[in-house]
């Protein structure tokens, strides 16, 4: 017995590709090939019937003259600094709330803040679109009851800008509150208890022992919201189409990748852009790494 | 003084409540006002001051739905199967995977494993443009093998079946070696029903995100027997002079209801655990 554990120990178990093949074929065939493909496809000019040509870094140049997709660029740097930080900032404030309550309301409270997280985007911009009407809105008549004039949501390109916000927000809110919220029900108890014999205030409480023990989520957070962030297209997409709206206020740079691939069939020009933008997210991504190394090393 | 203090700090503990309810409710409104809208006659719907009660209740809208929708159990049925299959065939592709890196010995492991980890953070957003030339190239738009094929395989899936197979115990796995049982054996028998939580995590969350997933079917596919549902309904808005809203909120219903309802019944499965800390206070 305890030869044939040594061989499979020590040896190349040969059955072990066979696992893994399944995965890899698909992996390659439809994950790593088409990100290697659209290196390619950038030095091109692309046309899906034949009759493509290198170019070189002429796609790149190109891009880099067009206003439009540094605008894009801008409005998708709005969105990800107006969602990200705020939607965690807040999170931390409730769920440090919630934090105390009885289990039975914080199991209750974050189930109706977990709710639109999984549901579907479709419903949910539909309903949305539905509230935000300026005339007949549900919104703009809460609004009303408060006396405030009716704002025009999805008209204005400013106001439209903040539509967008808020439908994310809402959206995606309770991700980050429930992840926060477990973060810091794991914190272990008794610094709590010694912070308070050394007579701590509150807010010395939050700095000195639950903000650093939460870190690290708060990093994964910070991290793969800012990926999410740069790639946002979804909600814009589905509010606005292509266009992005009034003024193309709302023209991140997914859509408009987006339709110059998949409406105007600049295929190459859109890869270049991609991969740009690609580059342009892990570098912030990257970024917010540095961010927390330098947190703790402040403390 | 000490009861000022006590009192002040009542005072707050209200207000908190007050605050924490008022987020939930603002969380759970449009939901309700789904709910309101799909049982209204369309006229209902754009009056002012819109009534924030349930008034006119009608069934009018969902008599609609065959109309504005021709293939609707058919889509219905194309975004169900996807949802079921899906997660399936990906959760099986993973964890094969993630079992050979956790517990088998093989040349080229760990840089293969690497090249897993290094890819894990790629933007699948960038890799729309080439996947449709590739599908097309492969002569599979509009089919539904194109949106099953690239969702069978992921690399933080991998990642995090082969985390879980670490913890399964070796004593285990070389207990049913000395059963006789094979690699196939030992994945099936042991590290599976072992990490099954995660299992069942694991299907829940892809088949929402599957039931939920808009952009993809959106490219591939094209003919309207072949759409899942939230293609179909998002298409409705530009395909008319004036969007059917009655119609439109009934849809976005039946797209809510069913995740609401694995949701609300599964939730420990999809949430994390924050009722952990309670105990050990």
């Amino acid at each position: 017995m305890h030869a044939t554990t040594r061989r499979s120990i020590f040896t190349n178990n040969k059955k072990a590709y066979l696992f893994i093949a399944p995965f890899f074929i698909i992996y390659i065939s439809f994950h790593l090939f088409p990100q290697l493909f659209s290196l390619y496809l950038s030095f091109t000019n692309y046309k899906i019937r034949g009759g493509t040509v290198w170019v070189g870094l002429r796609n790149y140049s190109r891009v880099f003259a067009d206003n439009r997709f540094w605008q894009s660029i801008g409005n998708t740097a709005l969105f990800w600094l107006m969602t990200l930080p705020v939607q965690m900032v807040v999170a931390v404030v409730i769920a440090t709330a919630m934090s105390n309550l009885p289990s039975r309301m914080r199991g209750l409270l974050s189930g109706c803040y977990y709710l639109p997280v999984v549901t579907n985007l479709v419903a949910t911009i539909f309903v949305f679109q539905l509230m935000y009407d300026t005339n007949y809105g549900v919104i703009n008549y809460l609004l009303s009851k408060l006396n405030m004039a009716p704002i025009p949501w999805v008209t204005n390109p400013s106001w439209a800008r903040v539509a967008t916000v808020l439908l994310i927000t809402w959206k995606g809110l309770g991700y980050y509150i429930v992840f926060t919220l477990a973060g810091l029900m794991s914190v272990d108890r008794s610094l709590y208890e010694y912070a308070n014999i050394e007579g701590a205030t509150s807010f010395q409480k939050i700095i000195h022992i639950t903000l650093p023990s939460i870190a690290p989520i708060l990093l994964y957070q910070a991290f793969t919201g800012t990926i999410a962030g740069w790639n946002i297209f979804m909600e814009p997409f589905l509010l606005f189409g292509k266009t992005g709206g009034p003024l193309n206020a709302c023209m991140t740079a997914s859509i408009y990748i987006y339709s110059e691939g998949f409406n105007n069939l600049k295929f190459s020009s859109a890869a270049s852009m991609s991969l740009l933008l690609a580059l342009i997210t892990s570098v912030f991504a990257t970024l917010q790494f540095r961010l927390f190394r330098q947190d703790k090393e402040k403390r | 003084m000490s009861g000022l203090h006590i009192g002040s700090k009542r005072i707050n503990r209200v207000f908190l409540y007050m605050a924490l309810l008022l987020f939930a409710l603002v969380a759970i409104f449009p939901f309700y006002w789904n709910l309101l809208s799909a049982f209204r006659p369309v006229e209902r719907i754009f009056t002012y001051p819109p009534k924030l009660y349930p008034s006119d209740f009608s069934l009018y809208n969902f008599q609609r739905l065959s109309a504005y929708f021709p293939q609707f159990p058919r889509n219905i049925l194309n975004s169900v199967m996807l949802a079921v299959c899906i997660p399936f065939l990906s959760i099986l592709c993973n964890s094969l995977a993630g079992f050979a890196f956790a517990k088998m010995h093989f040349r080229g492991k760990n840089f293969l494993f690497g090249v897993v980890i290094a890819t894990i953070l790629i933007p699948s957003a960038s890799g729309y443009i080439p996947l449709f030339i590739e599908m097309s190239k492969l002569r599979l738009v509009d089919s539904h093998l194109a949106i099953i094929l690239p969702a069978m395989a992921g690399a933080f899936g991998v990642f995090l079946f082969r985390q879980s197979m670490l913890g399964v115990p070796e004593e285990l796995l070389e207990a049913a070696r000395i059963d006789g049982a094979g690699d196939l054996g030992m994945y099936v028998r042991i590290a599976l029903p072992l990490i099954r939580p995660m299992l069942i995590t694991v299907y829940i969350s892809t088949c929402i995100g599957v039931w939920n997933e808009y952009f993809w079917p959106f490219i591939i596919l094209k003919s309207e027997s072949k759409l899942t549902f939230p293609v179909v309904l998002a298409g409705i808005q530009g395909l008319l002079f004036e969007a059917p809203w009655g119609v439109i909120m009934v849809g976005a219903l039946i797209l809510a209801v069913p995740t609401l309802i694995i949701y609300l019944s599964l939730s420990k499965y999809i949430v994390p655990d924050i009722f952990g800390g309670s105990v050990k206070g």
